[in-house]
């Protein structure tokens, strides 16, 4: 029994000297941040607070407007998704659409554009090109 | 007086008064943010393993609780910016694996969904495992120990060790029971110290 409670004494020590020293490490590592990332997290800082305060306009975001093959782009990756949904069993229509709604940002209509080149750059490999070159190999 | 004078010259002074109280809001908000930000840049690299993509998860952070809570107590801010952020982090890993689906789909990335071209490209500092553990190793091996733990036991060990929230700060910061950031947290601490070892300590 006394030894049962030596032992959480020591585990409970132990965990926190682990604590301890991983908390003095973190700080070392905060410390060593470099300039250009003080810098940066100042600016960061400066345009959060004016944002906030109405002296800019809200940012970051903007409209989606997908076209041409982009848009074409965007109706099969929903597709994939959907059927992705169907084919696990966990997934829930409110998944599916919050996976929608990631497709529609900005970040990832800019992956959808670069899908969209190499589709075409695949095309053009596939039927070698309008410059009438060879392929080799 | 006029009625319409003395009318303007009161909601004058009370303009003034609501005018530096804003002002000191934000000094105090500015304040806050710049002595949280540094902690809250490594958590966020932590988790997202990206200096670039932290940064932009702890600039939503800030604005954010500028815009939704600076009106709120001071001694509110840290839970509260700390759950604006893990929820951005959760967030940036879904979309991540979102977009991971769509590029295997579309035969452009790899069907490992964990695959991280940052974590299997060789070690810049060609470490060995004899090396020896200064403290700039040491916090590598803790950052590669606290990616493998679960996501909650990762948020429960860093805000509670890193940033030295209570258990009721963190449950706020991770919108969960007392007892349940005590559990992750205490899972968390087991975890970590077995895969390091004793040697590390």
């Amino acid at each position: 029994m006394s030894t049962g409670n030596g032992n959480d004494r020591d585990r409970r020590r132990g965990d926190d000297a682990f604590a301890e020293r991983a908390a003095a490490l973190f700080d070392e590592s905060v410390q060593a941040l470099d300039g250009e990332t003080r810098s940066r997290l100042n600016r960061g800082r400066q345009r959060a607070l004016e944002a906030a305060a109405g002296a800019r306009p809200a940012m970051l975001w903007r409209a989606w407007v997908p076209a041409g093959g982009v848009a074409a782009i965007a109706a099969v990756a929903v597709a994939m998704l959907l059927w992705n949904g169907a084919e696990m069993p966990g997934s829930q229509p409110a998944t599916i659409a919050a996976d929608f709604e990631i497709l529609m940002d900005e970040d990832s209509l800019e992956m959808l554009e670069e899908l969209e080149f190499y589709s075409w750059l695949d095309s053009e490999d596939d039927t070698g090109g309008d410059d009438g070159s060879e392929h080799v190999g | 007086m006029s009625v319409l004078a003395a009318s303007f010259a009161v909601s004058s002074e009370s303009g003034q008064e609501t005018g530096t109280g804003t002002l000191r809001r934000e000094q105090a908000l500015n304040t806050f943010l710049r002595e949280i930000e540094g902690r809250a840049l490594r958590i966020a690299e932590i988790a997202v393993r990206d200096r670039d993509e932290a940064l932009d998860l702890v600039q939503d952070a800030m604005l954010k609780l500028a815009r939704n809570y600076a009106d709120r107590d001071g001694e509110e801010w840290t839970p509260l910016f700390y759950r604006i952020l893990q929820n951005g982090v959760r967030d940036w890993h879904r979309r991540r694996a979102v977009r991971q689906r769509v590029m295997v789909f579309f035969g452009r990335g790899r069907s490992d969904e964990d695959y991280d071209p940052v974590a299997a490209a060789p070690d810049p500092a060609g470490r060995t495992p004899e090396a020896e553990l200064d403290n700039r190793a040491a916090m590598v091996a803790l950052e590669d120990a606290i990616r493998a733990l679960p996501k909650r036991q990762q948020e429960a060990f860093m805000l509670r060790t890193f940033e030295g929230l209570d258990v009721a700060g963190t449950a706020t910061a991770m919108g969960v029971s007392d007892g349940s950031v005590k559990t992750h947290y205490s899972r968390a601490v087991h975890a970590l110290r077995d895969r390091l070892g004793d040697h590390w300590q």
